[in-house]
């Protein structure tokens, strides 16, 4: 949590998305920091308020798990943070288009918040071998 | 119903069958018993406690997975109290607050400063806003309503779930049932018509057999139609001598043969008598006061063809003269359509007369003949107390 704060107020000004493995760290985290949520048991109606407001600038953070991983097009987002997040290399690459598409040329930031626990790095450290990962530049992950 | 990570059953030799649970045993109605007392007290409680209370309850049983049915039947007969917009209005205030204040923020200042800016912006302490920011979420909700149900009825129930589960991956059904003037298997057609179920209905000398249509064969709608497969499924035990048969497809799963009868721990949920008329067809019908006609909605069926049988919907019978019977066809009927009719085309029958879905009659090959067909007529979800007064008019003028 402390690093992901460390985070928003490094880019207050940016489009950060913030993933995250599962809806409940979703919503502790919106509650903790009062961000909005966006996740399957988001109403229709609210959602698109979100995405408008995020594409906007209005609303600059947005909280979700999976929802936004495949179908939804955010190219507003310049900033992406993955929390503990799985093995999984697709759902990573694809959170990586989340943050870079449509814009050429667009600086984009892909952050990874790992805990201490040597597993955990290391599937951090298996993604980042993706060419996806090589070929999105930005800066480094912290 | 339950779900398929729920559902038990055996799976051998191209036969599966569901794992029946027996209600005499002790452990099973203790738990049931004990899961039922804590959905009776669900009213007014947030339905995450009760969902952390049932499921903690059937973690202990020696099989959670039955008991984890149980749970799943019984928080199906909840209603959870509908969102109020109190939460959606925080949150717009909140998030507001919260972008202005991230944007005042320091990027080397720690939170509690930012969460003090944040305090102040929104006037009130941010647990309480913490508290309440999402408190319309399904789970944080309070369950509204209960509908009560005995522990042994609970077992059975789960006994039916365990097999409308399975039916729920067929691609078709075939269910033998008695004779049509018995008035249980005339209750059957008569629910299977309300179902609107793709069933194709043929007499022989033993009874009625029903070749329905299993939604694994179905193009779109698939589950809402399995849904209604599942009700029409749920009367079938009350018959007491049948025989079902049903090709099922289970993704990641060899196709399977499952076989069920009357001999089977199936007990019938169906609770509408013989006068039962479902609520959208009961609103229509008081609206429908056509003078000199009455409406029946249990007509007997009709012989179509060399064995098939046809199912009307209801008749509308003139105080004089031979009434006019209406079989309806929903979206999901356009082969019993044009099956029938190719029938009337075959031999007509000028009183039998064919109400189609405008949800079929998107099809512009079904628009087309159903234009073009005097005994034709459209309709939206049921037809309207006007369509049902035009039909009564145009057969009395001629």
């Amino acid at each position: 949590m402390d690093a992901l704060w460390r985070i928003l107020a490094r880019h207050a000004k940016d489009r950060v998305l913030v993933f995250t493995e599962d809806n409940e760290t979703v919503y502790r985290i919106s509650r903790r920091f009062l961000l909005p949520a966006l996740t399957h048991k988001t109403r229709p109606q609210e959602r698109k308020e979100l995405l408008d407001a995020f594409s906007a600038g209005t609303l600059r953070v947005l909280v979700t798990a999976k929802v936004l991983n495949e179908g939804v097009d955010v190219p507003e987002a310049n900033v992406g943070v993955v929390l503990s997040g799985s093995g999984s290399v697709r759902e990573h690459v694809q959170r990586l288009g989340r943050i870079l598409r449509k814009r050429e040329g667009k600086a984009a930031t892909l952050y990874e918040v790992v805990s201490d626990v040597a597993a955990e790095a290391g599937i951090s450290e298996r993604r980042r071998q993706h060419e996806a990962y090589v070929r999105a530049g930005g800066e480094p992950p912290c | 119903v339950l779900t398929r990570d729920l559902l038990l059953f055996t799976l051998r030799k191209g036969r599966i069958r569901p794992r029946f649970v027996d209600r005499a045993d002790g452990a099973l109605l203790e738990a049931a018993r004990d899961l039922v007392d804590i959905a009776a007290r669900a009213p007014g409680e947030p339905k995450k406690d009760i969902d952390a209370a049932m499921g903690g309850r059937a973690m202990i049983h020696p099989r959670p997975k039955v008991a984890r049915g149980l749970v799943k039947l019984l928080q199906d007969r909840m209603e959870v109290a509908e969102p109020g917009d109190a939460a959606l209005e925080l949150r717009r205030a909140a998030f507001a607050a919260s972008m202005a204040a991230l944007e005042a923020a320091d990027p080397d200042e720690a939170f509690t400063q930012h969460e003090r800016r944040l305090e102040a912006a929104l006037g009130r302490p941010l647990e309480e806003v913490r508290a309440a920011l999402h408190a319309d979420l399904p789970d944080a909700r309070p369950v509204e309503s209960f509908e009560p149900i005995s522990a042994e009825a609970l077992i059975d129930r789960y006994n039916l779930a365990l097999a409308q589960g399975l039916v729920l991956y067929a691609r078709r059904v075939e269910l033998e049932v008695g004779r049509p003037e018995r008035p249980e298997v005339r209750r059957l057609l008569r629910w299977m018509r309300f179902c609107r179920l793709v069933a194709h209905v043929e007499a022989g000398e033993d009874g009625c057999r029903l070749g329905v249509e299993g939604p694994a064969a179905l193009f779109e709608g698939a589950k809402g139609y399995g849904l209604q497969l599942a009700s029409f499924l749920a009367a079938v035990p009350m018959l007491g001598t049948w025989r079902l048969e049903a090709e099922v497809e289970l993704p990641r799963r060899p196709a399977a043969t499952l076989e069920l009868t009357g001999a089977d721990p199936l007990a019938s949920t169906f609770s509408g008598g013989s006068g039962y008329v479902p609520e959208e067809v009961r609103a229509v019908l008081e609206r429908a006061r056509i003078p000199g006609w009455t409406v029946d909605l249990a007509p007997a069926p009709r012989t179509m063809g060399a064995t098939g049988l046809a199912v009307p919907d209801f008749a509308l019978v003139p105080e004089r003269g031979a009434p006019l019977v209406v079989e309806l066809f929903h979206r999901w009927h356009r082969g019993a359509l044009e099956r029938r009719l190719e029938e009337l085309e075959a031999s007509p029958d000028p009183s039998f007369r064919l109400g189609v879905d405008r949800a079929l009659a998107k099809d512009p090959e079904v628009a087309a003949r159903i234009e073009a067909h005097p005994q034709a007529f459209l309709f939206r979800g049921f037809p309207s107390a006007r369509a049902l007064a035009r039909l009564a008019e145009a057969a009395a003028a001629s």
